[in-house]
């Protein structure tokens, strides 16, 4: 965990003080809802279908057990009772009252949180890896790169107006879970053969209307010009980047327009200018950062092989272990991720009775420790492989012991029709529906690895590009209609689906999820050889006679 | 009324289309065109004649910088101006008064001044002495700021 210092703790009280007034101003009359608009939205702040939805800030996806709390408090005493995890690492309430608005972020900032730029046309929150600082396939560890981005960020005076909302994910791993080329810029902290830390940049991916995949601008900065660097890039783009048209006005839009090379000359000249002056990281800045994240005190522990760990238990524990337990770098530890999508219940949602729980049991056995995922779950980080059985028992207690990390019913989608004023169609009762289908678990674990993503409309909030299936809302004559994509992946083999063939009403989609899963498998070679993999091994077409019949 | 150096003045800075628009001890801004042909490789300008530039201007077409020169802001969302101010005052290291003109409002303020606009001519709905507020709603910034010296210094770096 970072904890604030004191210059931390300030900025965020007075911003709270700030939008106060802010909002005041409004309801006095003093401002209007067009100058109010950027405003409220650049502190996470929604007017959505029924009430304003607040978006709170979870930087990077770290979370003390004491903030989740309080998270949970919101949740009971502003709204009703639940919040809901989105595919950024963020929160987001969707029943608060705008005047109760300005409390909920004074209780926030009691616990070192805020909500400030999960929203607008400035730099969005970052976010990251969610086994970063644990996984053993980490290079360089991202949370202290995460947190001096955060930094530089955060009311930042030259990009408070930018074109379009700017996303940035940082990874250190050699898996990529940040998923770093379909963001505004990925940051990739690498280290060269002598061990000089430093960053490849990606720039221009994105989803949205216009799925890109990020090319690499740079492939290695020296960890000292990281910022320069990045005001070099949003520079460039704040300059140049379209303001006629919020179709077009995404970074990704302008690297295409000028090209990879014509786009990186330009970042470079002004790179020229920034470069070495003030800004430029030393080794104290980084220490002082350092310093302030936790310094969990593992305890040397004898490594648990499988067969020892599973000695007297449960086949719902070995099944939920397979599944939702991941490798720790430290021998007899493991990551715990907690999931979110049991069926009936909205993806990504939790009860402040569960934030609690969780809370508790971060409290218990993981340092008082917590992790958002981006795919919409929770995760325990630093579990002791022999207290495993014991975190399962109270996860089942408060429903959140479903084990189905990876799988189909793992489901991401974004709130959908039922909440977002944008939407074409519903996602959650899709999700559900899905769930629904699919709910042996034996038949679940046979499909094996299989990433479904649903977005209400062509904004992707639900990155349905990314998913193995993708299902996205489409309006036909005032309907609501499903296309559906295959053959999407994340991580650095990020790939964008194509669309299998013309859109279904909803009472369709599981039936059509139904027979490409049966056509999946029929075709694989081996039982390890995931959708994915099938898909690019045999192309589209397997896929869409089995849908749409052989014509 | 505007604002120089977070304080009130009197008078205005007029932003006007041509040169004998100009009435005696008057402010005005002409478009920088207008300036240039008027006052380019003039000894001394006159220091109640400034120039005024979109925020989409081009900094390489800068070629003699009048000691007044502003930004005019179309819309206040319109982020442009606060690259172009830093380009002045950063790699042009423009040390004049550098003016926000257009649709300024007071909660747009501090950011502009952050990168190196010193006076403002606020949009004239605007209460200006609350204004001032603006200016200190906040003890601590995490970014160097663009000063109206032409330099820039080092923020409060967190953990200091
Ligand atoms: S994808 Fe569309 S419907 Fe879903 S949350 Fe985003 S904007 Fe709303």
């Amino acid at each position: 965990m970072y904890t604030y210092n004191q210059n931390d703790k300030k900025l965020v009280e007075q911003r709270v003080v700030q939008f106060r007034n802010q909002t005041k101003r409004y309801l006095d009359g003093a401002l209007s809802d067009d100058e109010f608009r950027p405003l409220r939205l650049k502190n996470g702040l929604y007017i959505q279908k029924h009430a304003p939805m607040l978006r709170v800030a979870i930087p990077y996806g770290l979370l003390s057990s004491l903030q989740l709390r309080a998270l949970a408090y919101i949740s009971r005493t502003y709204d009703r009772g639940y919040g809901h995890f989105t595919t950024r690492q963020n929160i987001q309430y969707n029943w608060l009252t705008l005047e109760s608005v300005p409390d909920v972020l004074d209780e926030l900032s009691k616990v070192g949180m805020h909500a400030i730029q999960t929203s607008g046309n400035c730099i969005r929150n970052v976010t990251s890896d969610e086994f970063a600082g644990l996984a053993p396939d980490e290079v360089v560890n991202p949370l202290v790169w995460c947190e001096i981005i955060r930094q530089w960020s955060t009311l930042h005076p030259e990009f408070g107006y930018l074109p379009r909302k700017f996303k940035i994910a940082v990874s250190g791993a050699k898996n990529d879970r940040a998923a770093i080329k379909v963001h505004d810029i990925g940051v990739l902290a690498i280290k060269k053969e002598n061990d000089t830390i430093g960053f490849s940049i990606y720039v221009g991916g994105g989803l949205g209307r216009t799925p890109i995949i990020g090319q690499e601008i740079k492939s290695f900065l020296h960890w000292s010009d990281l910022l320069t660097y990045l005001d070099a890039i949003l520079r460039v783009y704040n300059r140049y980047g379209r303001r006629d048209n919020k179709y077009k006005s995404r970074i990704k839009i302008l690297v295409k327009a000028m090209g990879l090379e014509a786009f990186k000359k330009e970042v470079e000249t002004e790179w020229d200018c920034l470069k070495g002056k003030a800004g430029t990281l030393v080794g104290d800045d980084i220490t002082r950062i350092k310093d302030r994240f936790s310094n969990n005190k593992f305890e040397p522990l004898i490594p648990l092989s499988e067969s020892e760990i599973f000695v007297g238990k449960s086949q719902e524990f070995i099944n939920w272990y397979r599944r939702n337990v991941f490798e720790h770098r430290e021998p007899g530890y493991c990551a715990v991720v907690i999931s979110l999508k049991k069926s009936k219940a909205a993806p990504g949602d939790a009860t402040d009775i569960q934030m609690d729980a969780v809370a508790n049991l971060a409290d218990e056995f993981s340092f008082g420790e917590i992790r958002v995922t981006h795919s919409q779950n929770l995760v325990l980080p630093h579990v002791r492989a022999d207290q495993l059985n014991e975190v399962f028992g109270v996860l089942q207690k408060y429903e959140l012991a479903t084990s189905n990390i990876g799988l189909l019913t793992d489901v991401i989608a974004c709130p959908g029709g039922d909440f977002c004023s944008l939407a074409n169609a519903v996602s959650i009762p899709v999700a559900n529906a899905i769930q629904d289908r699919f709910d042996s678990l034996d038949y679940l674990h046979d499909i094996g690895e299989l990433v479904l993503n649903i977005s209400g409309c062509m904004n992707s909030c639900g990155h349905h590009h990314v998913g193995n299936i993708g299902i996205l809302g489409v309006d036909k004559n005032g309907e609501e209609w499903y296309q559906i994509t295959i053959g999407g992946q994340q991580g650095f083999g990020a790939a964008i689906g194509k669309v299998i063939g013309k859109s279904f009403p909803r009472e369709e989609v599981p039936d059509v999820i139904e027979k490409l899963v049966h056509c999946y498998i029929r075709h694989r070679e081996a039982s390890d050889e995931s959708f994915a993999q099938v898909v690019s091994r045999i192309g589209l077409n397997p896929f869409k006679e089995e849908v749409y019949g052989a014509h | 009324m505007h604002i120089k150096n977070r304080e009130l003045l009197e008078g205005e800075w007029r932003v006007v289309q041509e040169e004998n628009d100009l009435r005696e001890g008057e402010f005005v801004l002409l478009p920088l065109a207008e300036w240039v042909s008027n006052f380019e490789g003039s000894v001394v300008s006159p220091n109640n004649v400034g120039a005024w530039i979109s925020v989409d201007f081009d900094v390489s077409d800068l070629k003699t910088v009048p000691d007044v020169l502003a930004i005019y802001f179309k819309e206040f969302t319109d982020g442009r101006g606060y690259s172009l101010a830093r380009l002045i005052r950063d790699r042009l290291n423009f040390k004049g008064d550098l003016i926000a003109i257009g649709d300024i409002l007071r909660d747009q303020l501090w950011d502009l001044e952050r990168c190196g606009f010193n006076a403002f001519v606020m949009r004239s709905d605007q209460d200006v002495n609350e204004a001032l507020n603006a200016f200190n709603e906040f003890d601590v910034t995490y970014q160097p700021v663009t000063s109206s010296l032409g330099s820039i210094n080092d923020s409060v770096k967190s953990g200091a």
